[in-house]
């Protein structure tokens, strides 16, 4: 009996000895978000909302639409470059489709409101429209949503009044 | 009659020290998004015979789930930040303030279904306020549905915007009870009103129900930067019906 329990107490001896607190692995550097903003990109789906009749709390079907299948959307391609983790120029393949970045404009450069934590695209000579990243969440499987947000002035502020959420997979 | 004369003095001065203040609202109905002017006496209050400035301590009372209180609310008042709650002295003891409540509050439409206020002279330190709340009903914004619908409510000649035909709520029996599919006719026009552009006898979408659309983007559709606005007529694949000729004026 007495050779078990000296046996029992050895061995919580030695689970007890052997833990030691985990050691957290550095985070590291944080990966930059730029270069996986790079390659060809096709346009996969539009969303239209009506930011003032959400605003008044009207119904869904007078709030948000999925207007993907009415123009030929789904022929626009991107072609984004970048050089090393800055960016550098793009191409505009419309196709049948609306230039949603701006009509006539299908190269030229651009850039990022930060290069570390961008939310805002600017393609040259697209000024008047904000162009946002909606989300850096599907950038690691080829999925890229931006966001184009049409203002109105009220009160001399503005003001959102309809928003287009553009959802594109990377070729 | 001694007797009765101390209860009735002292009902009296109770009556008085509550008095609330009158508010009258023009338009008396009106929604978030209307431009309203509220008028307040506040004769019997605390703040009656007062001469200095006096602000609005405004709030929502119903409808908002956090931080429902007016931006403006600061208190002192008198800086930049309460210019906007400041009120104007229409007469001894009557002031009005105009405001639009969205825009006021800061706050969508939605989460405005009754406001609250209180006027005051610059700090609460001073003891002149109209003493009691003044609440004050807010319209919904309803939807309502029309026989040419659009999609979204504002637009710009860059945006896809849907042009319903709605059958189900026309007056005229003959639109209203056709069945046949509708195509649309549309002209663009410049900013001079002249035609730009037109589609003719283009094919709408049938939703059912009632219901037929189209979508288009005018700048694309019609290959102009130059259309301001549209009109355009539904008539019927089947026979000579046609919808009342609508109009649309696309924002800068």
């Amino acid at each position: 009996m007495n050779y078990y329990r000296s046996i029992s107490f050895t061995l919580i001896a030695l689970v007890l000895l052997c833990c030691q607190p985990d050691e957290f692995p550095a985070l590291g550097a944080r990966e930059p978000i730029v270069p996986k903003l790079a390659g060809t990109w096709t346009l996969s789906k539009v969303v239209q909302r009506d930011n003032d009749a959400e605003r008044k709390g009207f119904p869904s079907f007078a709030q948000l639409q999925d207007i993907t299948n009415d123009f030929a959307f789904k022929d626009f391609k991107l072609v984004l470059s970048v050089s090393g983790n800055a960016p550098a120029t793009f191409t505009v393949q419309a196709g049948n489709s609306p230039n949603i970045i701006g009509s006539g404009i299908s190269s030229g450069n651009w850039s990022v409101d930060d290069v570390n934590y961008p939310s805002k695209i600017t393609f040259s000579g697209s000024s008047g429209t904000s162009i946002e990243l909606g989300s850096f969440a599907g950038l690691n499987n080829g999925e890229m949503i931006f966001k184009l947000i049409r203002t109105q002035p009220k009160a001399g502020v503005p003001e959102a009044v309809v928003t287009y959420q553009y959802s594109f997979t990377k070729e | 009659m001694k007797r009765l004369l101390l209860p009735i003095l002292f009902l009296t001065g109770v009556v008085a020290a509550y008095a609330q203040p009158k508010a009258t609202v023009a338009p008396p109905s009106f929604t978030a998004e209307d431009e309203i002017t509220i008028t307040v006496d506040v004769t019997g209050t605390s703040l009656a015979g007062y001469t200095g400035d006096v602000w609005m301590w405004a709030w929502i009372s119903e409808g908002c789930s956090a931080n429902c209180d007016a931006p403006t609310n600061v208190n002192p008042a008198g800086g930049a930040s309460t210019e906007k709650a400041k009120m104007t002295r229409v007469s001894a003891n009557v002031y009005s303030i105009t405001i639009v409540p969205s825009a006021f509050y800061a706050k969508p439409p939605s989460e405005i279904k009754k406001i609250g206020l209180k006027l005051k002279s610059a700090d609460w330190g001073d003891g002149k306020q109209s003493d009691t709340d003044v609440l004050i009903n807010v319209e919904p914004l309803v939807f309502t549905p029309k026989v040419n619908r659009i999609f979204p409510t504002k637009v710009t000649k860059d945006d896809v915007v849907t042009l319903y035909l709605d059958q189900t709520i026309a007056t005229v029996p003959a639109l209203k009870y056709e069945l046949s599919n509708f195509k649309v006719t549309i002209r663009a026009y410049n900013e001079a009103n002249a035609e730009i552009g037109k589609i003719e006898n283009a094919a709408t979408v049938n939703a059912g129900n009632g219901l037929h659309y189209i979508r288009i983007m005018p700048s694309f559709n019609f290959s102009s930067s130059e259309v301001r606005s549209i009109k355009y007529r539904f008539s019927s694949t089947g026979s000579n019906v046609q919808s009342d000729e609508f109009s649309l004026v696309f924002f800068q």
